[in-house]
């Protein structure tokens, strides 16, 4: 009943937004705003040929679209440019803990088989060709004394090392070569393998940043991409502790300053979202660092600001849209319809003209009038209740002063 | 009064200490120590808020020793008498048994403190560049201290690095004082003792800063506190002019502006010495006033709390943030640019 309601007054299969509005499952070719896009394009143009860091923050607050920018987006965008992206969800402040998640999105069994694949053609030179190709997993299982393992694993690291060029260290490819051959014993990647220092790590000792150079130059030729992309979705949110040590501080600088350094030099993108907030505390902590990242005067600073009234519109008929495949429905398309056309009149306050409020509101409005049984198009008055319920107008100054 | 080794100054609530006052002045010369703080009692003053039993010992005597410090009672003979100095006649006149002190009455509190000989000595003083000034003076030509304490001094010493010293280094390194009030033209003072810190850090500081004397900002450990006094001719045209400075010198094609707020208060702060509470008032009203023009950014909690590491100084970090109910602590104010055609400074 209430179904039939939905559509045959709001000419809509179902009500699309997402309730709650955060942590939409974000799918492709989400609307973005035309002027983000155009920033990412000149920002990427601009680096691309450029020498410094191939970086840059997404900034804006809880609700801004960073996530969606990044995952719904971005993807694509350095994707059609064979750019390889990694997304990485609050990963932690160490090093080991980005190369961690890096790796485990990999998968060790797929990487070491690659980059095995990549190295056999230098290995079968040295006069062991075969009348059958070998597959991995029988190269794998060749491998039965701990001195057939080290002896494959120096082959290994000196094809990686002065053949394929993948890093210039010789403990860097060693590693390399270990992660492959080892992989008959554990065809999967443990957190402990990437802290570097500990027994069996993958990682050479203080050179953290080489060896994730080597795996950057890895991934680009193992699977024949053009780069790398790191989008990293607010890292600072979980790195920084409640209270956070001088050591915590530097771990995090230092990670931030090994990524920008690899990617001043490799084809390494590193885009990540904070809020302002982080962005505050990163450049009070190193301004230097900041300004690398930022490329100083260009300041490529992208700041997720409120929509304007017509991009407002235009997600709001996005989401419509979704609910609009079926034939019937289909000349309803790109409306705006049930909410009125003039709904910019609501939407004059900047803070619900943020992606999240936007939805919220677009959730909230349809299912209390399809509640409601209000006909279409749906009063702007009707819309403007909600939207003040869900976010109450200032209209008087109310104070704490927290002190001690 | 006998001469004391150690600092009479104590916090104390300002509310009680009138109510007692006027204990003593409707029994003028009656009271000893003991019963004075038995009628207080009595008359629920000396209560601890908390459970409303009586205060222990040592907060009574200090109620009794900042009354004679502040020169409100002089004790003869042991017993009581209520000052005769004007401004503590003229205070008891203007307050009232068990009712809040009214803002003139806490302005005669203000002068009586800043007044005194050794609230000046251990605090005022390091304010002010000459040696005879009211509070009036103070306010109007008081300069911002930053308060350096050890652990900012002295992060902690790795081991290997602990090892190498030999005990003539330490011996000769110099002792300097625990917490330090300095004054930017180089004048400090120095809290050594943790009597010292107590009164003076924990009494006369908390002191001005409830009777609204000075006022505080502390936006990272790393920077330190910041104590000013108060100027009280509040400017709006000051405030609106900084904030469209700002506004103008913003160079990006954006139409909006981000406007850090802790940053805004501290240079306000800094080039005013206007109080924490009025910029963030103003700041508020401009959101009623523009609220098309203007956006609160809340800030995660998590990211107030990591500029410091110790707990207790959140809450005055937390000062330089708006409060919002039902939205919490606001960092950022963004501004359109179109608000420069409807501002007039």
């Amino acid at each position: 009943m209430s179904e039939s309601f939905i559509i045959g007054e709001y000419k809509l299969s179902r009500n699309p937004f997402p309730p709650a509005a955060s942590g939409i499952d974000v799918e492709r070719g989400l609307y973005i705003p035309p002027k983000w896009e155009g920033k990412i394009k000149e920002y990427y143009e601009t680096l691309h040929h450029g020498e410094g860091a191939k970086a840059f923050p997404i900034v804006g607050e809880y609700g801004s679209g960073k996530t969606v920018l990044l995952k719904g987006y971005l993807k694509d965008f350095f994707e059609n440019k064979r750019i390889k992206t990694i997304y990485f969800e609050n990963p932690g402040v160490k090093f080991y803990d980005l190369a961690n998640t890096l790796m485990r999105s990999l998968g060790r069994y797929e990487f070491s088989k690659a980059l095995w694949e990549r190295c056999k053609e230098y290995l079968a030179e040295r006069g062991q060709k075969l009348l059958f190709p070998m597959s991995f997993s029988s190269m794998l299982a060749t491998l039965k004394t701990r001195a057939d393992r080290e002896r494959k694993v120096r082959e290994l690291s000196d094809v990686i090392k002065n053949q394929l060029n993948l890093t210039d260290d010789e403990e860097v490819a060693y590693k390399l070569g270990l992660m492959v051959v080892e992989t008959t014993s554990k065809p999967y990647f443990s957190y402990r393998d990437f802290i570097a220092g500990t027994k069996g790590a993958l990682v050479a000792e203080r050179e953290e940043s080489k060896y994730f150079k080597a795996i950057i130059n890895a991934i680009i030729k193992i699977y024949g991409f053009e780069g790398v992309a790191f989008l990293i979705d607010e890292f600072e949110e979980i790195a920084f502790p409640k209270r956070m040590t001088h050591k915590q501080t530097y771990e995090y600088l230092a990670t931030l300053r090994s990524l920008i350094e690899i990617s001043e030099k490799e084809n390494l993108w590193i885009v990540s979202a904070m809020t302002m907030e982080a962005v505050e505390e990163t450049r009070k902590m190193n301004p230097a660092l900041w300004q690398r990242f930022t490329h100083q005067d260009r300041n490529t600073v992208l700041n997720l600001g409120p929509l304007t009234e017509d991009e407002s519109k235009s997600l709001i008929k996005w989401w419509l849209n979704r609910a609009r495949d079926e034939d019937e429905l289909k000349e309803y398309k790109n409306k705006l319809f049930p909410f009125p056309e003039d709904i910019e009149k609501v939407l004059k306050r900047p803070e619900v003209r943020l992606p999240r409020p936007l939805v919220r509101i677009g959730f909230f409005t349809l299912a209390k009038a399809e509640e409601k049984k209000i006909k279409a198009p749906i009063p702007i008055d009707f819309t403007k209740r909600i939207i003040n319920e869900l976010y109450l107008p200032q209209t008087s100054r109310e104070s704490k002063n927290g002190r001690e | 009064m006998k001469k004391r080794k150690t600092l009479w100054m104590r916090y104390v609530d300002f509310n009680n200490i009138k109510d007692i006052l006027h204990l003593v002045y409707e029994n003028n010369g009656k009271f000893r120590a003991g019963t004075l703080e038995q009628l207080a009692i009595e008359k629920k003053i000396l209560l601890k808020k908390e459970n409303g039993k009586p205060l222990t010992h040592s907060p009574r005597y200090h109620y009794r020793k900042v009354m004679e410090g502040l020169g409100l009672v002089e004790v003869r003979q042991k017993f009581h008498y209520i000052s005769q100095n004007e401004r503590v006649l003229k205070f008891i006149e203007l307050t009232d048994f068990k009712k809040p002190l009214p803002s003139e009455a806490k302005e005669i509190l203000g002068e009586i403190i800043v007044g005194n000989n050794d609230c000046r000595k251990y605090f005022f003083d390091v304010f002010m560049e000459k040696d005879t000034y009211a509070l009036e003076d103070l306010r109007k030509e008081g300069k911002y201290i930053i308060v350096e304490t050890k652990s900012m001094r002295e992060p902690p010493m790795k081991k290997e690095n602990g090892a190498e010293k030999n005990n003539e280094n330490i011996r000769k390194k110099k002792r300097v004082g625990a917490i330090i009030l300095k004054n930017l033209s180089g004048k400090i003072i120095e809290l050594m003792t943790q009597d010292e810190i107590h009164a003076i850090y924990w009494g006369v500081r908390l002191w001005a800063l409830e009777l609204g004397i000075t006022d505080e900002i502390l936006l990272s450990f790393a920077e330190g506190r910041i104590i000013y006094p108060v100027n009280p001719y509040f400017s709006y045209k000051i405030l609106i002019n900084h904030l469209l400075k700002k506004i103008k010198a913003d160079n990006s094609d954006s139409e909006w502006v981000v406007i850090h707020i802790p940053t805004f208060i501290k240079e306000i702060v800094l080039s005013t010495r206007f109080s924490v509470d009025i910029i963030k008032n103003f700041l508020k009203d401009l959101k009623i006033k523009y609220p098309l023009s203007t956006m609160l950014i809340p800030s995660s909690t998590m990211f107030i709390n990591i500029k410091t590491p110790f707990e207790k100084q959140d809450s005055a970090i937390y000062n330089s943030y708006l409060y919002e109910q039902g939205i919490g602590y606001i960092s950022h104010l963004r501004i359109e640019k179109g608000i420069l055609k409807e501002v007039k400074a």
